[in-house]
């Protein structure tokens, strides 16, 4: 996957600066929402049951404060992701206890012909864990700021 | 209240994640990136006690159609199945998640998006 691909599956409506959310369930709940009202899937109802569902596979919080919560699902036909940021943190039972301060959601539909889906995890897993990423992120107050440090990772 | 639909999408969403998990390339893939994960027993449990709201002739339905095809719910756009494109004769209510529609060419369950 090139940098470019990478950063257009990035959209200014499915950034969250700030999420309200105290608990790994409700954050998950607010970001679904958030995609129903941007009109990104109709049903989120089946979205929450199968990320749900994934979580009890195994806690997708992995660690430095990253949570990537992902999930196939029969309700979109593109893939899509949200990045929200928590300010407070949030409690995801990440490896290392850390609260998740950045959540990336990614939806896949089932079938998928780019086979994006886990190039693009590992994308933002190797994004997520480099320190300074992290520390631009922390300040990042707009889209065109989330920008400005997806450019600056790809600089580095 | 989860209605017919929804249920039958969970339902295919579940079963879905279940291969996807029992496949080794992809889980290795997984814990390469840096996931832990359980076996997915707990999933199997899980899509028995759905199976089992699920109304019985709906349900038969599901099940033949996936022996059939690598999903039974296909997405309907502009009035097209997605799965076999074509166009249905009439427009599938996109909030009506109670009555399930099945293509009237391939059979497979319909979903609006």
């Amino acid at each position: 996957m090139t940098q470019k691909e990478f950063v257009s599956y990035f959209q200014e409506d499915l950034f969250i600066p700030n999420l309200e959310a105290n608990s790994k369930a409700a954050a998950l709940e607010e970001i679904v929402a958030h995609l129903v009202a941007r009109q990104r899937i109709r049903n989120g109802m089946t979205v929450l049951e199968a990320l749900k569902k994934r979580e009890s596979l195994g806690s997708t919080g992995i660690g430095k404060t990253l949570a990537i919560p992902h999930g196939r699902t029969t309700v979109t036909n593109r893939l899509t992701v949200v990045f929200a940021r928590s300010d407070e943190g949030i409690p995801w039972d990440s490896i290392d206890h850390k609260p998740a301060h950045f959540i990336f959601l990614i939806l896949a539909p089932h079938q998928e012909r780019s086979n994006h889906y886990l190039p693009l995890l590992g994308k933002i897993v190797e994004f997520g864990r480099d320190a300074a990423v992290r520390k631009k992120l922390l300040k990042v107050g707009s889209y065109s700021d989330f920008l400005g440090v997806l450019e600056m990772a790809a600089a580095r | 209240m989860t209605s017919r639909l929804e249920q039958i999408i969970i339902l295919q969403d579940l079963d879905l994640m279940i291969r996807e998990m029992s496949d080794q390339k992809t889980t290795s893939k997984l814990r390469e990136i840096g996931f832990a994960l359980d076996e997915v027993a707990a999933l199997t449990e899980a899509r028995q006690e759905l199976a089992a709201k699920v109304d019985r002739d709906l349900l038969a339905s599901y099940d033949r159609l996936m022996r059939r095809y690598p999903r039974a719910v296909a997405p309907v756009k502009s009035g097209v199945c997605l799965a076999c494109f074509i166009k249905q004769p009439t427009q599938l209510s996109a909030a009506d998640l109670e009555r399930v529609r099945f293509c009237e060419q391939c059979k497979r369950i319909l979903y609006a998006i």
